[in-house]
């Protein structure tokens, strides 16, 4: 009876310092894929490693913004300004078209309908051919070992809670061994539980060790506030000072890139990080970190030892403004009803 | 008192105070250089420098809930005149009460200096014309767009101006010009004119009447303020889009305009394929040009 409660708390302490062992194994597998060389990763590259589809989208628009290529009214909506041509890059040229259409489109509706877009899926699937990600697939054989551990935390609390109730009555004697394996239940629990959440947290990203070393890499390069260009009220749309500035729209690009909206340095900001009323707080539907963001910091998406935050985060650093966008909208119309046909102008 | 307000103030003319309120000698009121705003440009109407007014379209706004970027350029104390482009003052029938009531709401709700509509009638028996059509100019109709315009300006808290229509054709009775049937409403009436020279410019190319002839024949001492747009040519004929950049044929009315009267305000219509912010701005430079060479020519 020394013994009864020792038992079962060390059975289920082996399980857990392996089930933590294999996740561990099975994390440092997937990500140690060796990158394959190539060019440098480009701007909606690092975009898509730091905040997946949202950040990518994000950043084109404000770029496109900064450029004077694309509007940002109120409510987040955008529209091609006309007249400003094409874009070599497939996710521009996707905002672009996007925005064309007669009154132009929400930002949400923007990045809702690029989720599943080929701009998007091209990016995603280049970043998983050089080793910087992994497909969705890869994880599920640790997330599979992070639900076990979770059912063995909840074990071992079980288990402790008994030992307890069984020592408090005195139902087992109280002894050396009985102490012991309420005390090393506790703490197995407890690690089990903290583990558990961590890997939740880090199982969410797909980001490779490589992945995570060039955003590391980029984030040297582009330190926050490196986009904080300063403001020039200036009548040329966007005129942020980097309309003819090909280092300050280097700079903003990586800036956003990298930590979200928040870097960008424009009252387009806000409205670019606006998401339509249906949109609620649900985000269902959408692509992973196509809508809403991760919430919270739009730095750490996924944690990974000290490993600089990846794809999952969210875009803003408020986490991502869920807020009306309404305004604006219901004074619209003006369009159709002010001008004229052929001759029929107002 | 600077000197220029000190002088404006001797020649009996106010400008729009920030409230909106405006108290004008002679009914003038100043309202400067400024552009149609559309909630797709908002934020570059905000932006633009040099904006000292704004126009909206009434019919899409909801005085009890204005666009944040009304509020925004209201409480800056920019003045914010609402444009009306479906009451049809033209027409046979009254206007319809409920629409002068939203028109008013929406003076009250902008704190507007006056509220500007079209001289055209858009429905008949029920059936929307979808465009601002001209009034046949006889004596008949105009004793029933005098009618019309009264029962307008009782229900209105603020001036009221009327539009020049760029028109589509001609009524094969008309007995007045346009200038003549303006001449005519603004006597009886006391209604203002908002002159528009790109309308004007519009009827010289597709229907030879001469827009130097017009403006000679207004009463321009009436003006309320002035639109100016683009549009494009096509076969001949000038469709006013408000979809490009004014020609200087536009602007060459504009000045012609100015040398006969000092607009109280001149206002940039742009409706679609909307430019940079800076090609806008551009836009209102080039306005301003235009109406200072009236100046260095007189």
């Amino acid at each position: 009876m020394e013994l009864v409660l020792l038992v079962p708390a060390f059975v289920i302490a082996v399980l857990i310092v392996s089930i933590s062992s294999s996740i561990k194994r099975e994390h440092r597998r997937v990500r140690s894929v060796h990158p394959l060389g190539g060019p440098p990763l480009e701007v909606y590259e690092l975009a898509y490693l730091a905040g997946g589809p949202r950040r990518t989208v994000n950043t084109a628009i404000a770029l496109l913004s900064a450029q004077g290529r694309l509007r940002v009214s109120r409510g987040g909506r955008l529209a091609a300004v006309s007249g400003s041509g094409g874009s070599r890059e497939a996710v521009e040229q996707e905002v672009l078209n996007l925005a064309s259409v007669p009154g132009g489109q929400t930002a949400g509706a923007v990045r809702r309908a690029m989720a599943e877009g080929p701009a998007l899926i091209g990016i995603m699937h280049r970043l998983t051919g050089r080793g910087y990600m992994v497909p969705e697939t890869a994880l599920a054989q640790g997330r599979s070992y992070n639900r076990i551990l979770g059912w063995f935390a909840a074990l071992s609390g079980i288990n402790w809670v008994l030992s307890v109730v069984l020592i408090a009555t005195q139902a087992v004697p109280v002894g050396v061994g009985n102490i012991l394996a309420v005390i090393s239940g506790a703490f197995f629990s407890l690690y089990a539980l903290i583990r558990h959440q961590a890997n939740q947290r880090t199982l969410r990203s797909l980001l490779t060790r490589a992945g995570y070393d060039s955003l590391s890499a980029a984030r040297v390069t582009f330190r926050r506030g490196s986009g904080h260009m300063p403001i020039i009220h200036s009548p040329v749309h966007g005129a942020y000072g980097v309309n003819d500035n090909t280092f300050a729209y280097a700079a903003v690009g990586g800036a956003v890139a990298l930590y979200g909206l928040g870097e960008f340095n424009s009252p387009d900001a806000d409205e670019i990080a606006r998401e339509d009323h249906m949109q609620g707080s649900s985000g269902g539907g959408c692509a992973a970190g196509a809508c809403g963001g991760g919430g919270g910091s739009s730095d750490f998406g996924g944690s990974w030892g000290s490993d600089p935050g990846g794809f999952g985060g969210g875009d803003f650093s408020s986490g991502g403004s869920s807020d009306s966008g309404g305004g604006s909208s219901c004074g619209g119309g003006g369009s159709s009803c002010g001008g004229g046909g052929c001759g029929g102008g107002s | 008192m600077a000197a220029a307000d000190r002088d404006r103030a001797e020649l009996g003319v106010v400008t729009a105070d920030p409230g909106g309120v405006v108290a004008a000698d002679r009914g003038r009121v100043e309202l400067g250089v400024g552009i149609g705003w559309r909630a797709e440009i908002d934020l570059t109407v905000e932006r633009l420098p040099g904006v000292e007014f704004v126009e909206v379209i009434a019919e899409g706004l909801r005085p009890g809930n204005l666009p944040e970027s009304l509020r925004v350029l209201r409480e800056r104390g920019v003045p914010v005149i609402p444009h009306g482009v479906a009451l049809g003052i033209g027409g046979a029938d009254k206007p319809e009460i409920s629409r002068l009531r939203h028109l008013a709401a929406c003076a009250e709700a902008l704190a507007a200096p006056l509220v500007s509509e079209h001289l055209a009638f858009v429905r008949g028996d029920g059936l929307e014309a979808g465009h601002l059509l001209p009034v046949p100019r006889t004596r008949d109709a105009l004793a029933v767009v005098v009618a019309n315009i009264k029962i307008a300006q009782a229900e209105l808290p603020v001036p009221f101006a009327l539009e020049n229509v760029a028109a589509l054709f001609g009524w094969p009775d008309d007995e007045l010009t346009e200038a003549e049937f303006l001449g005519e409403l603004v006597e009886r009436t006391g209604v203002k004119l908002l002159i528009d020279v790109a309308n004007l410019y519009t009827n010289e190319v597709n229907l030879g009447a001469d827009a130097r002839e017009a403006l000679d024949r207004l009463p321009l001492t009436e003006l309320a303020y002035v639109h100016v747009a683009g549009g494009h040519s096509h076969d001949g004929v000038w469709h006013d889009t408000h979809t490009a950049s004014v020609p200087e044929s536009i602007l060459d009315v504009l000045t012609e305009l100015c040398a006969r009267v000092d607009p109280p305000g001149v206002l940039l219509e742009w409706d679609d394929d909307y430019p940079s912010d800076q090609a806008l701005s551009e836009e209102l430079g080039r306005i301003r040009a235009a109406m200072s060479r009236a100046a260095t020519r007189s």
